[in-house]
This record gives structure tokens, C-alpha cells and sequence, in this order.
């Protein structure tokens, strides 16, 4: 159904947020074309008049809410300690707005 | 057949009563399985890591509890590897992914937590496909697990390590994630019994998501009795889970021995076409066994499974897509020492740290669920989801459990399957319990000529659960083969 071509593996690695190196794009697009051509097998399924299953335990449960108090959360010291970068108590990234 | 002692490998209940009556100290049962994971792991490869420290220290507490007669967790004495795609605080979380280097969990999964709580002793973390994608856990980012029944082949996955470090006797139970059927089939392949709650019967707190519509944790051991023992503990309802059910029946132990005289079971044989003719013969075999039990035995139609490989493909992806979006090397895990700019630490980071199997999946994901193609794809997909809920429903108005083969071929040799379509094919009889959220276990229904495990698989209606594994246990009582030890691990 769907046509895919170099352009539509960027496309979505550019929406996915990873870089494709050269050489891995021919594999990529050769695996995603096989691998849609295979899950157009649904275009035979007759689903005219079926609503979309959007959540598999509907009949079963209400979606719970909690009660509206603070409670503890992730201590900064424990957080720290797993973040790639830190300085001064503060998760450390690159500049995100250029200077003028 | 490889017959063995069977007195040094007991049951997990076994060794729970064993502790229990003093007969052998949690110290003593520690060293035993430490000592096994020493001498083979090297040829198996189970283990990504091991807490030697963290559980002989709580061997050392559990001992000194029963000394001082204090009461004693459900899970006393009994030793349990975990899949490393869930949290166990102070420890390191793999995914067996690079993306996660450096990760030590901040905080306990909740089914961790309900483990220790009842004494448990979690003795380290099993290889797994990268992120749980994958059927034959070929893609680890760090190592191979081998079969302990023949070490040239795949334990399956994405729960190999698991199901490979209870085959070989390294621990006697273990817990593995299945969104597709990734504890079931490693179940089969290595021999095992091995069993997928239905959907919000376990928390998913603390399980690393792949397809949060699909996933649940999952008790692997030698015997169904510690399945059953196991999902008496784990399965409660947890509030930092809001897809948790509410508690179903907790008659998991107290149900586990009657008989299933009079049980309907319906079997799809129509989609059974394309199986394996040693697999074939035994499932025949399987199906005459329950029937000896006193079961009866009709057809029913699942033809709509036909569907459920893509339709499953579809969704775990888009799922994975928005899942595996939390990876971005900012606030955990592994950013690209080449980033100089934000977007840099995302692309690089991620293009660096995930593997072909998951690139892959999470652009499929990103693919079906983009503009334009939203409808045709991912909203078809969950349109036949609920067909495929439906025709189950249909089916289960007839009959109190649905058998099948778990896989359509036994274990294959590692590095025989390269091509992905094909990989996932391995899936086919397992996914559509995910799809619909129902309890379906893999408990071994003997081997084939060249001593490949093989595996029954038991579906039960949503909630179902107890049901399942008295019938697993029923089947199971009727044979040796779930006390069969691989040759080379059986001294």
C-alpha cells in the first residue's frame, strides 16, 4: 500500500530522532518495505462498523484516580547520580536557546 | 532422554517447606546456586549480573529471622533470577541495550518489592533481546544465551536468560516480560513451565515498557506449583500501575490440584495448518493426554489469528515508538560523547545506543503511526484488534480453555534465522493472548528426536488465571518430562 523510498526512511528517522549513518539505510529500507508489504495483509480484514480497541481491560476496570496530596517524589541526590552530565545540583545539556 | 538425580533440584516450593522445616539453611541454598551460576554460566549465559553480596546478605537476614522465630515470607528460601528490563534499586538495568550504560535503578519494581516483602531472594539479572525485541535473544547488545538442551541453539527470547537459567538449573525460578510471547516461547524452547498473566494481572511499575498495551511480567520455573506459588504473590492489584486490575480471584494454590474432568477445551486446528510434523505429533499426543484427564476436546474457530502477526506488529511498534522516546541521553543512560548540540545528544545518543532490531521496530512505529498514514495502519490495526477480542469471546461461550502448540518449530540454530519477517513468524501462536489480554502459559510436552524441548499451550478468558495453571499442573502431573535436566548441567 504504502510507497517507501530513501527520502521516507529519513523522514522517519528524523521523527524518531535517530541518525542514519551511511550504509544503513539501504538495510533499513529494504527490512521496512518487507516487513509492510507483509502487514498489508490487513487491507482484508473487513473492519466497516468496528471501533478501535483502545484499551484491552475496558470491561474490567475504571481508570483509578488518586487522591489529590503531595507525596514524595525522586530525591534530587538519587537523581543526580544517574544523569550523563550535572553541575551545581542541576542536570547539565547543551546550550537550547543560542545566545543573540 | 537425559534422566537425572532430581534430589539436588527441587521445586521452589520444595525449598521454600525445605527452609521452613530447617532442613537446609537460605545460606546453604544461596551458595548451592551461586556456585551452579559460577561453574556454568560461561557456557550458558543466563546471567548479565549477579548480586552475591546483595543475596547473601539476605540469605544471612533470613536465616537469623527463622532462628529468632519471627514469620516468614511466602517466598522464603527460594531463589529468583530476573529479566534485566525490570528495576531492582541499587542495581544495574540493561534492557541489554548500550543506551542504559551507567543506569543503576533509583527504585524497586513493584514485583520486586512484593517479592522481597515475602522473603524472596533475587540472585541476579538475565540476558533479554535489546528492550524485549526479539524472539531468540540473539539481539542482546552484551551476549548470546545459549540452550542448556543444546548449546549451538537459541533459548528463544526475549526471556532467554531466564528461561535458560532455570533449564540449567541455575536458579529455580525466574521472572521474564511477554508482549508477544517472549516468556512463553524461551518457556517452550528450554523446557520449561512458563506463563503470561492476563493483561493488568501483574504491575507493570518498575517493567521497562516496550508495547504498554501488551506487556506483563512473568513467573518461569521448573514446575507449575511455583508458577502458581509465584502469581499468589505477584499478582495484586498496584496503584502505581493504572492499568492493574482489580484483584481477580486469589485461588491460584487453593485450585492448583483438582482435577480438570469435565473441562471443555476448544482448539483452533484450522490455524494450525504449517506446523512442524514433530510438533504436530506431539500437540496430537498433548490433546489425547488432557482428554485422558477427563476433558473434552472441540473446535473452534480463530481463523481471524491469521491477522494477529501484523496486527500485533502495528501496534507493539507504534507502541515502542513512544516508549523507547524516553532514551534520548539527557537525563539518564548514554549520551554521545560526539554531541556538541541538544538535538546532537538526542540523534547521536540514540543512534548509538539502540541496536538494528530496535532501530527498526521504532521506526515501523513511527511509520504507522505518522500523518497520513495514522488511519490505514494503526487505527485498522486496532479495529482488528477488536475483532480478534471478539472472535476469542465467541469461542470461550463454548469452551473453558483453547490449546495450542506454543511454537510452530522447536529450537533453531543460533544464527539460522536472519531475516526479521521470518524471526517474527516464530510468534505466530503466541500473540494473540497478547492482543486480546488473556492468561495463557507454556507448560513442556515432551521432545523431539534430537531432545528439542517442546511445549503445550493453555489460553484461558480474561482473569482466568487460576484456571490455567490447574489444568497446566494437571497435564504436567502426567509426565517426567518437566523433571528432565540437560545432560551437561545435570551434576
Amino acid at each position: 500500500m504504502a510507497e517507501l523510498k530513501k527520502e521516507t526512511v529519513h523522514y522517519l528517522a528524523d521523527l524518531a530522532r535517530i541518525a542514519v549513518v551511511e550504509g544503513e539505510e539501504e538495510a533499513l529500507l529494504a527490512d521496512l518495505k518487507k516487513i509492510l508489504a507483509y502487514i498489508d495483509l490487513l487491507e482484508e480484514v473487513d473492519t466497516s462498523n468496528v471501533s478501535p480497541c483502545c484499551y484491552v481491560t475496558q470491561s474490567l476496570t475504571k481508570t483509578p484516580l488518586r487522591k489529590d496530596e503531595v507525596e514524595p517524589s525522586l530525591e534530587r541526590s538519587v537523581f543526580l547520580k544517574i544523569t550523563p552530565q550535572n553541575t551545581a545540583g542541576m542536570l547539565r545539556v547543551p546550550t537550547v536557546m543560542k545566545q543573540q | 532422554m537425559d534422566s537425572n538425580n532430581t534430589q539436588s533440584f527441587c521445586s521452589a516450593t520444595e525449598l521454600h517447606n525445605r527452609f521452613i522445616r530447617g532442613e537446609q539453611s537460605a545460606q546453604e541454598i544461596v551458595s548451592f546456586y551461586l556456585s551452579r551460576i559460577k561453574k556454568y554460566d560461561g557456557q550458558i549465559d543466563a546471567f548479565l549480573s549477579t548480586f552475591e553480596e546483595r543475596a547473601q546478605k539476605k540469605a544471612e537476614e533470613l536465616d537469623k529471622k527463622r532462628k529468632e522465630n519471627k514469620p516468614l515470607g511466602r517466598l522464603a528460601g527460594v531463589v529468583i533470577a530476573v529479566k534485566d528490563n525490570i528495576n531492582v534499586q541499587g542495581e544495574m538495568t540493561t534492557c541489554g541495550s548500550h543506551i542504559l550504560e551507567g543506569y543503576r535503578s533509583p527504585f524497586n519494581a513493584t514485583a520486586i518489592r512484593l517479592i522481597e516483602e515475602e522473603d524472596g531472594i533475587v540472585i541476579g539479572k538475565t540476558n533479554l533481546d535489546e528492550f524485549a525485541m526479539g524472539s531468540s535473544t540473539e539481539h542482546s547488545a552484551f551476549k548470546t544465551t545459549k540452550n542448556p538442551w543444546n548449546l549451538k541453539c537459541t533459548p528463544g527470547g526475549s526471556s532467554g536468560g531466564s528461561a535458560a537459567a532455570v533449564a540449567g538449573r541455575l536458579c529455580p525460578t525466574a521472572l521474564g516480560s511477554d508482549t508477544g510471547g517472549s516468556v512463553r516461547q524461551p518457556g517452550a524452547l528450554c523446557g520449561i513451565a512458563a506463563f503470561k498473566p492476563s493483561y493488568g494481572r501483574i504491575s507493570r511499575y518498575g517493567l521497562v515498557a516496550y508495547g504498554s498495551s501488551l506487556d506483563q511480567i512473568g513467573p518461569m520455573a521448573t514446575d507449575v506449583e511455583d508458577i502458581a506459588l509465584l502469581m499468589q504473590v505477584l499478582g495484586k492489584q498496584c496503584e502505581k500501575d493504572s492499568t492493574s486490575v482489580q484483584k481477580g480471584e486469589d485461588t491460584f494454590l487453593e485450585n492448583l490440584k483438582k482435577p480438570i474432568k469435565g473441562l471443555k477445551i476448544g482448539i483452533p486446528w484450522e490455524f494450525l495448518q504449517g506446523l512442524h510434523a514433530e510438533s504436530r505429533e506431539n500437540f496430537d499426543k498433548a490433546i489425547n493426554t488432557l482428554q485422558e484427564l477427563g476433558a473434552t476436546v472441540q473446535e473452534v474457530d480463530l481463523s481471524i489469528l491469521k491477522y494477529s502477526l501484523p496486527t500485533y506488529y502495528i501496534i507493539a511498534t507504534a507502541e515502542a515508538s513512544t516508549n523507547l522516546a524516553r532514551f534520548d541521553g539527557i537525563k539518564y543512560g548514554r549520551r554521545s560523547p560526539k554531541a556538541t548540540t541538544l538535538d546532537e545528544v538526542y540523534d547521536l545518543s540514540r543512534q548509538e545506543g539502540f541496536g538494528a532490531e530496535v532501530k527498526r521496530r521504532i521506526l515501523l512505529g513511527t511509520f504507522v503511526l505518522s500523518s497520513g498514514y495514522q488511519d490505514a495502519y494503526y487505527r485498522k490495526a486496532q479495529k482488528v484488534r477488536t475483532l480478534i477480542m471478539q472472535k476469542y469471546n465467541e469461542a470461550f461461550a463454548g469452551c473453558d480453555l483453547i490449546a495450542t502448540p506454543v511454537t510452530p518449530n522447536p529450537t533453531f540454530e543460533l544464527g539460522s534465522i536472519k531475516d526479521p519477517l521470518q524471526m517474527y513468524l516464530e510468534d505466530i501462536y503466541t500473540i494473540g493472548p497478547n492482543l486480546a489480554g488473556l492468561p495463557a502459559i507454556s507448560v513442556p510436552s515432551g521432545f523431539t528426536k534430537d531432545n528439542k524441548p517442546l511445549g503445550l499451550q493453555l489460553i484461558g478468558p480474561q482473569l482466568a488465571d487460576s484456571l490455567v495453571c490447574q489444568a497446566a499442573y494437571a497435564f504436567q502431573e502426567t509426565s517426567n518430562h518437566h523433571r528432565l535436566i540437560p545432560q551437561a548441567f545435570s551434576s
